[in-house]
């Protein structure tokens, strides 16, 4: 039998260690903003960065005045591009694996890969493999006065980032090679 | 000899307090409470937890020895796995290999009930890397007669897929073929080592 002076103090030290435990919990709950986060992968130029169903490889970034497409359409368009050849797999699946998350972070702002290009030389949304490697070209449509700064590249297999992996390759702008016209590549495999 | 122990006291005095001891009724009330918490926490967040694992995911029906499987209104299989070696004219890409699949669809009655299924996939059994067909990708152009997925217009028409998949990948793959989109009826499944 537990005497009543050690009763109390058992009741005290349990009552504490509740509300110590609670304060705990308080502590270590991710905020509202953490939790859909994407788990990103940060990796250079020319470095494969691999995640949960994304593996990608930027492989080359130029900056032109002028895109095209080799097609009979003669298609063109003028502005300030900045073009990103990759090569991009899946990991685990196929099924709902497309390259439809692709970003330029920059001061803040956010620039999605422009879908102008016909989808035959973008690999914007297209389907990736697993373990069999796409190569092609990601275009982005800047405002003519965005010329320099460090921005990152963003890759992810949905469009809605939270809570899976991104991709990201950091870029400074003003170090990125610019040439007057680019013809963006047909998609296909990687060689 | 000692005297024979006097029966515990019904109640003891503690402090001027009197406390009583519990009944013999009441703690095994207690013990049978605690024992069902016991059973019951884990069986709640089992349940729980397996909920969304089982609810509306559509169950294989793997083939049996006959190589076959009825599922829906048809008999699926025995289905044909090959690598291709001879890819000529093929656009097929260094460091992979093209898998071949046909898979024999034989509806029971056609007209009646029309049976409709999307590609089949290809999963490798022992990672579960899973490759959707790629026919196009490799250069080969729609087929009415050999399509890629059930064609009502063309009930017994068996669908010839191919998948492209990385050279070191190896079998045993299961093929699957998904019937129609966000259902959670079976789908049958083979297995196959090309």
């Amino acid at each position: 039998m537990i005497g009543p002076r050690r009763r109390a103090l058992l009741g005290w030290t349990a009552g504490a260690a509740m509300i110590a435990a609670s304060a705990a919990l308080v502590a270590v709950t991710p905020g509202p903003n953490v939790d859909p986060a994407p788990f990103v992968v940060t990796v250079a130029q020319g470095e494969r960065g691999v995640g949960r169903n994304i593996d990608v490889t930027v492989v080359d970034v130029r900056r032109t005045q002028e895109i095209s497409v080799p097609s009979y359409t003669k298609w063109s368009a003028t502005g300030n591009w900045l073009v990103v050849d990759l090569k991009a797999a899946a990991v685990v699946t196929q099924s709902g694996a497309s390259l439809s998350g692709a970003q330029f972070l920059i001061d803040g702002k956010t620039y999605t890969a422009s879908n102008r290009p016909d989808t035959l030389f973008t690999l914007l949304q297209n389907s990736l493999v697993p373990g069999v490697p796409r190569a092609g070209a990601i275009v982005f449509e800047l405002p003519g006065s965005l010329t320099s700064g460090t921005g990152e590249l963003a890759f992810s297999v949905s469009s809605d980032v939270r809570a899976d992996s991104q991709i990201r390759v950091p870029i400074d702008l003003a170090e990125v090679p610019t040439t007057d016209s680019v013809e963006l590549p047909r998609v296909g495999w990687s060689r | 000899m000692t005297a024979p122990e006097a029966p515990p006291p019904a109640s003891t005095v503690e402090a001027g307090r009197i406390r009583e001891r519990p009944s013999r009724e009441r703690r095994a009330g207690t013990l049978l409470s605690l024992g069902a918490l016991v059973l019951l926490i884990p069986g709640v967040l089992l349940a729980t937890g397996l909920t969304p694992w089982t609810e509306d995911r559509p169950e294989p029906v793997v083939a049996g020895a006959s190589g076959t499987a009825e599922v829906g209104d048809a008999t699926w299989g025995p289905v044909k796995a090959v690598i291709l070696e001879d890819t000529t004219g093929l656009d097929v890409p260094s460091g992979s290999k093209l898998i071949a699949v046909k898979v024999p669809v034989a509806p029971h009655d056609p007209a009646a009930h029309p049976v409709h299924c999307q590609s089949p996939r290809l999963v490798e059994q022992r990672t579960g890397r899973t490759w959707e067909e790629a026919t196009l990708d490799i250069g080969v152009p729609y087929s009415a007669t050999e399509p890629v997925r059930c064609n009502p217009d063309e009930p017994n028409a068996a669908l010839i897929v191919a998948f492209v998949v990385p050279s070191g990948s190896t079998g045993p793959y299961w093929v699957d073929v998904p019937l129609t989109v966000g259902d959670s009826t079976p789908f049958p499944r083979f297995s196959v080592m090309p």
